[in-house]
């Protein structure tokens, strides 16, 4: 089925927040596409055992995210997409993956960084990443947490 | 939580609190925990509040990155005042048996009251 929530949070899973937004949704699997998470065997044990108990973490890079996306999404499963940057949102959309809306969740500051929204900063690169997901009719939806109410990314894009 | 141990047993040796801001990413975090956790090689106890958040698993990911012949950090999640309080005044060692004491420190101080006291006065 088409996924349930596509998500970038720089944190991606923690315990509280991804427990109540699988609620939400109602996804029941947690599908990582990180390149970075995928090459550390240490940092994807960790996020599995974060994860609440029983749902099944699957952690990719890019090339094999795609194909296991693309696949699970013409099966039942119900995905909860996760991504750390709204680069491979990008990526992803690109390559053919279909998405309505963009969940940002959690972009922490830093050099380079502009504040956004709350806690949420971006880079120039990511800024223009979700520049064209919504020109490519992809919403993005600046939202911490399942309960607050969704911002527009449009109406934080101070360009 | 470290001012209300100190109330109880006195201030906690070596014990530095390292909270996460709202806007800092995980790799900052972590920074700021390898910071104050030194590299004097002295036994580190790490003791996390949630298991799965965002501290419990960059504590974690350290814990296993340091992992080798040397002695490695531990990381133990769902801290109470019970916990510190024996990871305070009961710990000499990161041995096996002194990490089990500490689990059962935690557990132990977890009690649905009104049942207990029913069940002593009978």
């Amino acid at each position: 089925m088409p996924l349930k929530l596509v998500r970038v949070d720089d944190r991606l899973i923690h315990g509280q927040v991804v427990a109540v937004w699988l609620r939400a949704v109602g996804a029941d699997r947690i599908v990582i596409v990180d390149d970075k998470t995928a090459q550390n065997e240490f940092l994807r044990d960790v996020l599995t055992l974060a994860a609440p108990q029983g749902t099944p973490v699957e952690v990719y890079g890019l090339t094999d995210g795609l194909a296991r996306v693309t696949e699970l999404a013409s099966s039942p499963t119900s995905v909860f997409l996760l991504m750390r940057t709204p680069l491979t949102a990008l990526r992803l959309r690109e390559l053919g993956v279909q998405f309505d809306m963009l969940n940002v969740g959690g972009l922490g500051a830093g050099p380079g960084r502009h504040p956004l929204y709350k806690n949420i900063s971006a880079t120039d690169e990511e800024m223009a990443a979700m520049r064209t997901l919504e020109e490519m009719g992809t919403k993005v939806e600046l939202r911490i947490v399942a309960d607050d109410h969704g911002v527009p990314f449009a109406s934080v894009d101070k360009r | 939580m470290l001012g209300s141990a100190a109330m109880i047993c006195g201030p906690v040796a070596d014990a530095v609190a390292v909270d996460l801001q709202p806007e800092q990413s995980p790799e900052a975090y972590g920074d700021a925990l390898r910071s104050a956790m030194g590299d004097d090689g002295r036994p580190v106890l790490i003791l996390t509040d949630l298991l799965g958040g965002t501290p419990h698993n960059v504590a974690s990911l350290i814990c296993l990155e340091s992992r080798g012949p040397a002695l490695s950090p531990v990381c133990v999640s769902g801290t109470n005042l019970g916990m510190l309080l024996e990871a305070a005044t009961g710990m000499e060692s990161l041995d096996v048996d002194s990490i089990a004491r500490l689990e059962a420190a935690g557990r132990a101080s977890i009690v649905n009251v009104m049942p207990r006291l029913e069940q002593s006065n009978v």
